[in-house]
């Protein structure tokens, strides 16, 4: 027992790297068609305009998920050691989508206006990542300090954002991605209740 | 008793998140003027194909 207890200690610090690295991933994949762009390659900025959003769309989608998921993952496992990739995946998923939303405003062309904000579904997704500035901004340890008990309050923030990129996704045609995306949202908002997580902490502390 | 350092963090950040509203509303709603709000709230051009997002 011991010995499988110092296993996973070890493993942990490496578990970690590598979740705290995973979403660079993104980058390496979006880094051909930015150094096509970059050399000045011919027809780069569209193709760069065509696929950036879906990559960088679905990038920015999973790690605010996976951000909003790590105190639920607390709550049923335990675990304390991944908290460190709430902030993480938030500060990722802000990098992502502001990537994203630069993009659209340069490539498009109609103009800046009609990339970030030319339909519903557009702006929607603006909208939820100029939101999650004020949570970046402040994911340090001296905002929540100076903040107090207002910092927690601020960082609700991220529901707004997360039901905008419902909003988004309904507006861009992606019904089916929509209602699974709030599923889980809605499944992940659930545990984090406060009468939810002190039950879920009673049965664990029961079987122990 | 709320600290003046804690209040004006407070302002400072209810003030971000005041422009981080308008810099979205404002460009969304020189769109919704130029389009007309039945083009702007269409998901037609997503679901032709013509723009992939998301």
């Amino acid at each position: 027992m011991t010995t499988g207890t110092a296993r996973a200690d070890a493993l942990t610090p490496a578990a970690l790297l590598i979740a705290r690295l995973l979403p660079a991933a993104v980058v390496l994949l979006a880094a051909p068609l930015l150094l096509d762009v970059a050399l000045g390659a011919p027809g780069a900025p569209a193709e760069l305009h065509r696929r950036a959003p879906d990559v960088l769309g679905k990038a920015a989608l999973g790690t605010l998920l996976a951000s909003y998921a790590i105190t639920p993952i607390a709550t049923l496992s335990g675990w304390r050691w991944h908290i460190v990739l709430r902030r993480d995946y938030g500060l990722w998923t802000f990098a992502i989508a502001a990537t994203d939303l630069v993009l659209a405003a340069v490539l498009d062309e109609r103009g800046w206006q009609a990339g970030i904000a030319g339909s519903a579904g557009l702006a929607a997704g603006t909208m939820a990542t100029l939101l999650l500035i004020p949570l970046a901004l402040t994911s340090n340890r001296w905002s929540m300090r100076m903040l107090g008990r207002d910092w927690k309050r601020l960082h609700m923030l991220v529901l707004p954002v997360l039901l905008l990129v419902a909003v988004h996704l309904v507006f861009i045609g992606s019904d089916a991605f929509a209602i699974a995306f709030l599923s889980v949202v809605a499944v992940l908002w659930v545990l984090r209740l406060g009468a939810v997580t002190r039950w879920i902490g009673r049965v664990r502390a029961g079987r122990t | 008793m709320i600290s003046v350092r804690r209040r004006r963090a407070r302002r400072l950040a209810v003030a971000l998140i005041v422009i981080c509203v308008l810099a979205g509303a404002v460009p969304a709603t020189y769109e919704i003027a130029r389009q007309g709000l039945s083009t702007w709230a269409s998901t037609e051009p997503f679901r032709e194909g013509r723009t992939s997002d998301g």
